[in-house]
């Protein structure tokens, strides 16, 4: 953190620059750019190299970068503990799952690198681009989408499918970086009217994708909302609608369970509902669906300190598709309570660099688009760990770079492409 | 952080009064929110881990035991197929049989007991006869539990009438309107073990038991081959809350070939359990082999079982005996039925181990085959008067006449002229004293049981020349002989030929191993020739085949204790003698006779059971096939010999008169003396 106190007086006049030739961008006034570097790049040509070297190196986070690797490797692993025995009678390669999720997580590093060669601004230059196609896909995977596991989630196109959901996540980071840039002068205006009036048109430009999702994918419609919301937190000089926002939450989530025990005892029987008491009582309705959650919970529940070893658990023959969202109750069966300090701290570990990044990159549109991967990652996080620990109903959250699946990965990945764009931008001194 | 936020109110404050109060910094706020942010996603972290945590410390061990009283409730083994045996011309010894277990679902009967319970006991009663109250005891009994087993064995045919008649009162019910169905019954498979001959080769073949696991014989040496994978059925809820079941197959044993051969088996068992009817002994015993490789072509004792009913005692003891056993009793007279004499027991070999006295000598140059010794019936040695068997003695007698008459005197000449160091040496070259690694389980150690040259005295080494006061097994002397017969070429003697995969395809042949070479051809042309007359003309008359060239040895020897009067006599012998394609090895352990010490006991059994073995074997009559032996340069002496056969006559049976005079010093090694 001090080197972020360091580099916050340059950062200031930085961004009032760019204010400043931004309003006058608006204004249509021309505005010259000093451009002192230039021409002495051209006097020294013959020797780029040594200059390039004075002028700073180009920032790259290896040390995250090593940390997410190795989370994508200890998540291959585990999913080899989870899924082998399945996999071996289902597809008679007790590594097929393994062999899919090495070929995502290198699909993954590819777009990971193009993501983070190509300067993020065009990215937000466009994203009512992204979010009009992304709006479009998740409207047509209602139509043309294919079922699996009984949701209608997927997209086929020849050899590959994927969800659209997904893409969801990273359009709408992009396209709220857009948007929080593009009316920043609103957003913290002083005037309560005028920041209210630019939050709601940002609510409702959000909350299509949010609905459209919602249909066949409740969590990530979830995940996505509330990357929505926590990045307009961010945003914005607003208090009161947050307030009240999380006053209303609290209040949601405090009175749940006794309303859905109530709507039980009144008749209310339907998908949902169950559903939800499974969540408010496990145990009592474990063979109304309740049966990963309960598995899962048993999982958790025996682990002990040190667990019981790798690949010594017996839950994966219970829970079914272990290696998916429920490949945590794996890692606290077989790692036990070291595994998951383990993974929260490499996780906490990679937010914390995140948010350095975030701290000392010098651009709005960087910070915020840093700052929405954050959220969305430790969203994933939480929300996973919340679901198998019981915390929450099982609505189907990945553990990011351990769950298996390729949508997951390649996203995620992306992600941390267009954090790694931002940090290019970092002159290191 | 609390700096961060410090200064950045600090910044707030200078900001607003920059813009003049109208707009508030975006960085500030971004920082001072994105920390509220940040402490939310600590805080839930943290929240997390402790929910863990204290998850895991009120439900731990609940949880635990959840998970293992469900492992067996949700998915369940599929048996494999233990591996067949077969004999050494494909015929199946041992075999499994698919069979089905009848397993009831109390549970998913009662939970529509209207619709389910009356069908399905009615079915059960109809087609099996199964008493109907007790079914429906079960049933009530164990309404809790999805799984009952009520009735193993049952077969293909039984299962298959049951589907049958099942299909058909269905459609009764369905055609009458009736809202009834047979329901919660299904079919379990599992194995059985059969042993199509019964108690034929039980002791090389052995048995396999519930458990799965082989006991005694092939069975369980082979264990290991003979047994599979386990395949596993499961069933889970998926997100729709129906069963799904996954299965994965089993995979079968492996089959494994024996080199036994069913019928000579049968020859051997037929012969063994005439003789055991008609006399008797305490033990009846024979060994078939093939002395050019090892195989074992059949081994049988009179200490039979039936290998598909191995514990039923009825044939050793009576209702009351069996009444009268404790627990730890039956099974101590269970596993000495099981116990196989051939490779188990050890016992003193007596004169067939007079060969390997001559032997010996003659490898190492003791003596050349042309030596004399003069018999008086008797030899003083260590203070012992040590006796042979012609208590008046042979009189003046050659190494040939030696083998022929059994002379006791001249094998303790011989082995004194040999020496304790070289007799003692080649004991373990014969194998004596160690294990011969046949592949059957129980391989007596005898390892205590033989002298050595240290620790032999005078009297060990003349009573050891002639077969007494050391123990063998009846497979370390057929071993053996068929070493000095074949050749010099020790191999181990074995039960399996080859391992076969489940559908019938090699995976790996056993192939006859060599450990040693134990004696020149020479020596090997000598012996087969002193055998060839000693059948054709001496004490193994009674082992001789009409039509054959047959060598062999007979064997009388005393049992410990001496002076009982107790005898074992024994035969080996090997057709043709010039060359063996077989060695058979016949015992007999205290015939139930008076009159006990007559080696033709055991030879004329070797004589039946090889009239009908050599044809089978397709091995003819090679009386006009005799190998000169005079072509080998230092056997001269036999055919230049002062003394022809042909005016000699011997005598024909190896007999120890029953005087009272044949005591032997000291007692067997191993024995306390």
């Amino acid at each position: 953190m001090a080197d972020d106190i360091k580099t916050k007086k340059p950062q200031k006049t930085e961004q009032e620059k760019k204010e400043l030739i931004n309003k006058a961008k608006k204004k249509g006034i021309k505005v010259e750019r000093p451009k002192p570097p230039k021409p002495k790049e051209e006097k020294n040509k013959p020797k780029p190299k040594e200059e390039k070297k004075k002028t700073g190196r180009i920032y790259c986070d290896y040390t995250m970068l090593f940390m997410i690797i190795f989370l994508l490797v200890f998540g291959v692993i585990m999913i080899y503990s989870a899924s082998s025995y399945t996999a071996g009678i289902k597809f008679k390669d007790s590594a097929y799952f393994v062999k899919n999720q090495i070929k995502y997580t290198l699909f993954g590093f590819v777009i990971f690198g193009v993501m983070m060669m190509i300067p993020y601004k065009l990215w937000v230059k466009k994203a009512y681009i992204w979010y009009i196609g992304s709006i479009v896909l998740s409207a047509a995977v209602l139509v043309i989408g294919k079922s699996v596991n009984g949701s209608k989630r997927w997209i086929v196109v020849g050899p590959v499918r994927f969800q659209p959901s997904e893409f969801v996540k990273v359009t709408l980071i992009l396209f709220i970086t857009y948007y929080l840039v593009k009316y920043k002068d609103e957003l913290y205006s002083s005037d309560r009217k005028v920041t209210e009036h630019r939050l709601w048109w940002l609510f409702l430009w959000v909350i299509i994708p949010v609905v459209l999702v919602l249909v066949a994918n409740l969590s990530t419609s979830i995940i996505i909302f509330l990357i929505a919301l926590g990045m307009s937190f961010i945003g914005t000089s607003n208090k009161r609608l947050f307030t009240a926002g999380a006053l209303t939450f609290a209040a949601v989530l405090a009175s749940a369970k006794p309303l859905v025990k109530l709507l039980y005892s009144w008749g209310f029987r339907n998908y949902r509902i169950m559903r939800l008491l499974v969540w408010a009582e496990p145990e009592k309705f474990s063979r109304d669906g309740g049966y990963q959650v309960v598995q899962g919970l048993y999982a958790v529940g025996s682990g002990g300190i040190f667990g019981k070893g790798l690949g010594q658990g017996m839950q994966k023959f219970f829970i079914p598709e272990a290696q998916n969202d429920m490949i945590f109750s794996i890692i606290v069966e077989e790692f036990g309570l070291v595994g998951v300090l383990m993974i929260l701290a490499v996780f906490a570990f990679i937010i914390r660099r995140m948010l350095i990044i975030a701290f000392s990159v010098k651009d709005l549109e960087g910070r915020y688009i840093v700052i929405g991967v954050v959220i969305h990652l430790s969203l994933q996080v939480i929300l996973n760990i919340a679901v198998v620990t019981g915390v929450m109903p099982n609505t189907g959250v990945s553990l990011p770079f351990i769950s298996y699946g390729g949508s997951s990965i390649v996203v995620l990945l992306a992600e941390i492409g267009l954090v790694y764009s931002v940090a290019r931008t970092i002159k290191m001194e | 952080m609390s700096d961060n936020s410090m200064k950045s109110q600090d910044k707030n404050g200078t900001n607003k009064k920059n813009k003049n109060g109208n707009t508030s910094n975006p960085l500030d706020i971004l920082q001072g929110r994105l920390i509220i942010i940040l402490i939310m996603i600590g805080i839930a972290f943290a929240a997390l881990f402790f929910n863990i945590l204290f998850l895991q410390r009120k439900k731990e061990v609940e949880y635990n035991q959840k998970i293992l009283s469900q492992q067996r409730y949700d998915s369940r083994d599929i048996p494999y197929k233990r591996g067949d045996i077969l004999d050494r011309n494909g015929t199946y010894i041992a075999t499994s049989e698919k069979v089905y277990n009848i397993i009831l679902d109390p549970k998913l009967i009662n939970t529509e007991q209207d619709k389910y319970l009356n069908a399905s006991v009615g079915i059960l009663k109809d087609v099996f006869g199964y008493s109907e109250e007790e079914i429906r005891g079960v049933i009530a009994d164990k309404s809790d539990s999805s799984y009952v087993k009520y009735k193993q064995n049952i077969t293909y045919d039984q299962k298959e009438a049951f589907e049958e008649k099942k299909k058909e009162y269905d459609k009764w019910y369905k055609d009458n309107k009736k809202d009834e169905k047979i329901g919660g019954i299904w079919f379990e498979e599992s194995y059985q073990r059969e042993y199509p001959y019964g108690s034929t080769a039980c002791n090389v073949l052995g048995f396999a038991g519930n458990d799965g696991d082989g006991y005694t014989g092939i069975e369980q040496s082979y264990n290991n081959e003979l047994v599979g994978i386990a395949g596993r059925e499961y069933g889970y809820l998926n997100d729709e809350s129906s069963l799904e079941r996954v299965i994965k197959n089993p995979t079968d044993g492996n089959k494994v070939v024996s080199t036994i051969d069913l019928n000579i088996q049968k020859i051997v068992e037929k012969h063994i359990s005439e003789w055991q009817s008609s006399v008797g002994s305490n033990m009846t015993a024979a060994i078939v082999m093939n002395p050019n490789n090892g195989e074992i072509l059949a081994m049988a004792t009179s200490r039979a079982f039936d290998l598909n009913n191995p514990r039923d005692l009825n044939n050793y003891y009576t209702a009351e005996q069996q009444a009268g056993m404790d627990d730890k009793a039956k099974v101590d007279a269970l596993n000495n039925i099981w116990r196989n004499y051939a490779v188990s027991d050890t016992y003193e070999p007596g004169s067939p181990s007079k060969v390997f006295t001559v032997a010996s000598a003659m490898e190492e140059g003791a003596i050349n085959g042309n030596e004399t010794y003069n018999c008086r019936g008797f030899e003083e040695i260590g203070g012992w008067k040590i006796r042979c068997a012609n208590r008046n003695g042979h009189g003046e007698i050659n190494v040939t006449e030696a083998l022929m008459e059994s002379c006791n005197v001249a094998m303790m000449d011989i082995s004194r002229t040999e020496g304790g160091q070289n007799f003692y040496k080649y004991q373990k070259v014969f194998g004596f004293g160690s294990k011969t690694a046949i592949d059957l389980p129980g391989e007596a150690d005898t390892s205590g049981l033989v002298h050595t040259a240290d620790n032999a005295g005078a009297t060990d080494l003349a009573t050891n020349s002639f077969g007494q006061n050391y123990n063998v097994t009846m497979v370390q002397v057929a071993a053996a002989y068929s070493s000095v017969v074949n050749g010099g070429a020790y191999y181990t003697p074995h039960v399996v030929k080859q391992i076969l995969n489940p559908n019938g395809s090699v995976i790996k042949n056993i192939e006859p191993e060599l450990v040693r070479e134990t004696v020149s051809a020479h020596t090997t042309a000598f012996i087969n020739e002193a055998l060839r007359r000693t059948v054709a003309e001496g004490t193994g008359s009674a082992a001789a085949v009409a039509g054959y060239d047959v060598g062999g040895k007979t064997g009388t020897a005393e049992k410990y204790p001496r002076g009982n009067g107790n005898y074992l006599v024994s035969f080996i012998g090997s057709v043709p003698a010039q060359s063996p394609e077989v060695v058979c090895y016949v015992l007999i352990d205290t015939p139930h006779l008076g009159d006990q010490a007559r080696s033709a006991y055991a030879s004329s059994l070797f004589s039946k059971i090889m009239t009908e073995v050599l044809p089978y074997m397709n091995i003819y009559s090679n009386v006009d096939e005799n190998i000169d032996v005079s072509s080998f340069p230092s056997a001269e002496g036999i055919t230049d010999s002062n003394t022809p056969a042909e005016s000699k006559s011997y005598s024909t049976e190896e007999v120890i008169p029953n005087d009272g005079k044949n005591d032997l010093p000291g007692a067997p090694a191993g024995e306390g003396e």
